[in-house]
């Protein structure tokens, strides 16, 4: 990528994260405030998955880590005391750390074959919430989690406002992190992997502790984000980590775009604002989100970001 | 109710959820075998098909003269076709491009879902619907009592699995299915027409899943969302047996079956599942290719 | 020392001997051809040679390291390279990034220093592009730099492919066939990059049908058949050997071509 490209996409970035940032003064609702919460919330976890997608394997089991990350960080906080701060750290470490032997055992599978194996994956952690009542509280979940501390002040979170910083400062780090790590060499080196494996082994890589690797970084992202939504929601239950969790990023990051990185902002936002106009109609969302899956998938398989891709060009000409 | 009495009950309870299960996961991997695809929304048809058997069966919209057990099987056979049309239909309009691109179908397919889901909410309500049964009471074999609306629903999986499995084998259609399993571009060049075995392979698969989800129908209650648990069994039963293996889908099956019959029985539901799917990690790890699996 | 001794290699697959007791020997800088019919089992070696297969039976020392049945990447760590016959590049990606890949082992990249961005990890980086950009003028392939691989011309894309195998810094490069669908130009060319290349004291085993390039680029020629060694020699003596050219069935392949 040129300089030139790369000096706009910062101006950009910077005028988002302005926006961002001084949008709380002039819309203090709390529904706006939760809409934007809910978007960057689903940017941030998808992030995770594009990273693991970037070595070639589709995750549907992405939200089994989220929920990792938020039981760990609920239980810490609540039953041993653990600051919030430390609690939602360990929370994506150890999803993380569990990913490693998972990623061991399943990454050898690719394409298809994997998605389908991290699917059945998904749901065994799922149950394992639900069946070891002891641990994680069973069915019924766990409740009355501790919101975060403001830092210096030591008060606790007591406003949406609150929240909204906390997440976008979350994003903000996971967005240059995952930046980083697609344009560095390392970025190169999943790309290879997944564009031909057998040529990657060829130059020397060890295949698996690159694909690992990805796989863990993108879970413990995943495990922070879980995390977040733990002290957000104050109260986490199994089924807030099910496969149709899963799909529902799948969803995200196809929608937006799997060949590009703001793919997976792009999708999160245009969903869950096409989502929340359509909030009155119920039940229609998801066939909405079903028919644009798929005229997406036959249309434009590139996503969103190649259509505005596309757009750019109709109007700069 | 003896130990003995309990302990054949759960075979006959596994041996039937095995049954039902191998009709739907027969139906994916002939899916996948012929098509190449990976349909997701494969549970989805098999809520489908409890529903339209309600429609036909349980409200009467349509009333056929005779005794009950004619119209059982009359609105099983054209739940059936509906069912099968309704996948040729799906078929052509979304999975025809994407033949022999696995993850792209499996992406479309969760499209379908959120479809059908939504679709069938909106038209059938959240209510749960309910099917009265035909076969009533227990038959009484050398001693121990089954239940004759499952022995029935076993008898009635099976002869449809055997139908399939004669149409496969013994037709010439069904060997030109096999051919454009195997390879499609010879068969292609054999005169064999791929669109329309495709639409016949896809036709069949949804069938079979729509007959699994009426065969039930008497016996659980029907909602939109009761397709979920199907297909995550049957994937477990295919990753165990095989993707692509039809022996392995009957040993995958009944074995899924079997265990989750016991575990419900002895344990509970949800320690009935994390054993089967116990099973699918252990299998991922000795042989991930499944029992009888191959790589592709 | 030899850099590479092979001795008694053996493989079989399904019942069939594919490689029967070969010995190999190739030495620092030498250009040894591996010839025969189709089916000799000319790939097979090679695919034992990088650990894409595990040999049956026979030892292979590389630099005195015994390296039978190494996964490829670690065989590619000690030195040995081999370029595919088909998949030699990422066609998705432009040249210049294909050979970037190439460079991972002389760079050795971590993961924290990439995500940081350090000091090291740009050093490592400069230096990286620079054996990028030498490889590509050795090579002549700066006319294409920033093409995507799958629009080159055959003959590019088999440079390339070399190209990708050169920036691992091998010692020994196994080349599968690289002449094959070329035209006398394109041959001549190549013929001219791996002289290049052996020009840089890197070792070759070429895999190939095409006589014309084996009889200018080779050193040593080795013959199989049905798997086993027939003939070893230089390479007219190989040519004029009455074995080998029984083996080819009455005549030689791409003769004089």
């Amino acid at each position: 990528m040129n300089t030139k490209n790369r000096k706009l996409e910062l101006v950009f970035i910077m005028i988002l994260g302005l926006l961002v940032f001084i949008a709380p003064l002039f819309y203090s609702d709390l529904y706006f405030l939760s809409l934007m919460i809910k978007m960057a919330l689903a940017c941030l976890i998808t992030l995770g998955l594009r990273l693991i997608f970037l070595t070639g394997q589709l995750n549907m089991g992405h939200a089994a880590f989220m929920g990792l990350g938020a039981y760990v960080s609920a239980l810490t906080s609540l039953n041993l005391g653990l600051p919030v701060w430390m609690a939602m750290l360990l929370g994506g470490s150890v999803s993380a750390l569990i990913a490693a032997p998972i990623g061991f055992v399943t990454l050898r599978i690719k394409g298809a074959y994997f998605a389908i194996v991290s699917m059945g994956l998904g749901e065994i952690i799922r149950l394992i919430y639900t069946r070891w009542e002891g641990l994680f509280g069973g069915a019924s979940g766990v409740f009355g989690i501790p919101a975060p501390i403001i830092p210096i002040s030591g008060a606790p979170f007591s406003g949406k406002i609150h929240y909204y910083y906390l997440i976008f400062f979350l994003l903000f780090l996971v967005f240059l992190a995952v930046r980083r790590i697609e344009t560095s060499r390392l970025g190169l080196l999943f790309k290879a992997i997944s564009l031909n494996d057998d040529l990657t082994r060829s130059v020397g890589v060890n295949i698996m502790n690159v694909k690992v690797i990805s796989f863990c970084l993108g879970s413990f992202i995943a495990g922070i984000g879980g995390a977040y939504y733990a002290h957000y929601l104050l109260f986490i239950s199994p089924n807030d980590f099910s496969f149709w969790t899963s799909a529902n990023y799948i969803l995200y990051i196809v929608v937006g775009g799997v060949g590009n990185f703001y793919g997976a902002l792009l999708g999160p936002v245009f969903l869950i604002g096409l989502g929340d106009l359509l909030i009155s109609l119920r039940e229609y969302v998801p066939l909405v989100f079903g028919i644009v899956l798929i005229a997406i998938m036959k249309f434009r398989p590139g996503g969103l970001t190649e259509l505005s891709a596309q757009i750019w060009n109709k109007i700069s000409r | 109710m003896s130990q003995g009495q309990l302990f054949v009950q759960v075979i006959l309870n596994g041996i039937m959820s095995g049954m039902i299960l191998m009709l739907v996961v027969l139906g994916l991997t002939l899916v996948f075998g012929i098509l190449h695809i990976v349909n997701f929304a494969h549970g989805e048809i098999y809520m489908l098909g409890a529903y339209v058997f309600w429609l036909l069966f349980g409200k009467n919209i349509i009333s056929i003269p005779g005794p009950p057990v004619i119209h059982y099987i009359l609105a099983l056979i054209v739940t059936m076709i509906i069912i099968a049309a309704f996948g040729v239909l799906i078929e052509r309009l979304f999975f025809k491009s994407f033949r022999g691109n696995l993850l792209p179908s499996m992406i479309i397919s969760l499209g379908i879902i959120l479809i059908l889901q939504a679709g069938a909410l909106i038209v059938f309500g959240i209510q749960e619907r309910s099917v009265k049964s035909v076969f009533s009471g227990t038959l009484n074999l050398g001693g121990t009592y089954l239940s004759a609306e499952r022995v029935a629903v076993i008898m009635a999986g099976v002869t449809l699995f055997v139908a399939v499995y004669l149409f496969i084998q013994r037709t010439f259609t069904g060997r030109a299915m096999k051919a454009v399993a195997q390879d499609a571009d010879a068969a292609a060049l054999q005169g064999i027409n791929i669109d329309r075995i495709c639409s016949l392979g896809m036709a069949i698969g949804c069938a079979l899943a729509a007959a699994a989800g009426a065969l039930l129908a008497p016996i659980f209650t029907i909602n939109p969302y009761i397709g979920g648990e199907p297909l995550l069994l049957g994937f477990a039963a295919i990753i165990v047996g095989g993707l692509g293996s039809i022996p392995g889908s009957i040993v995958g099956s009944l074995l899924i079956g079997l265990v989750q019959s016991f575990g419900s029985t002895f344990l509970d539901s949800e320690a009935a599942m994390i054993i089967v799917f116990g099973l699918l990690v252990v299998m991922l790890v000795l042989k991930p290719t499944g029992l009888w699996g191959h790589e592709h | 020392m030899s850099l590479l001794k092979v001795s008694g290699l053996t493989k079989s697959f399904g019942g069939l001997k594919a490689v029967n007791s070969v010995n190999l020997q190739v030495d620092p800088g030498e250009i040894v051809g591996l010839i025969g019919p189709n089916g000799a089992g000319k790939t097979t070696v090679l695919r034992l040679l990088t650990g894409f297969f595990k040999p049956e039976k026979g030892q292979i020392l590389f630099n005195g390291q015994e390296i039978a049945g190494l996964p490829p990447d670690r065989a590619a760590k000690l030195g040995i390279i081999r370029t595919f016959q088909e998949t030699t590049v990422y066609p998705q990606l432009p040249v210049f990034l294909n050979i970037t890949i190439g460079t991972y082992l002389q760079t050795k990249i971590g993961v924290i220093e990439s995500l940081l961005n350090t000091k090291n990890y740009r050093e490592k980086e400069t230096e990286g592009n620079h054996s990028v950009d030498e490889i590509i003028k050795l090579l002549r392939l700066t006319g294409v730099v920033q093409e995507p691989a799958m629009n080159l011309p055959h003959g590019y894309q088999r440079r390339l492919g070399i190209a990708i195998a050169l920036a691992c810094g091998p010692k020994l490069l196994l080349l599968d066939e690289p002449f094959s669908g070329m035209n006398p130009e394109e041959v001549r060319l190549l013929i001219e990059d791996l002289k290049i290349i052996h020009k840089q004291g890197v070792a070759l085993i070429l895999v190939e049908h095409q006589m014309k390039a084996v009889m200018n680029l080779c050193d040593r020629v080795v013959v199989l058949n049905f798997g086993e060694k027939i003939a070893e020699g230089t390479p007219e003596e190989v040519v004029n050997n009455e074995k080998v050219v029984e083996a080819y069935l009455g005549g030689m392949h791409n003769a004089g071509n």
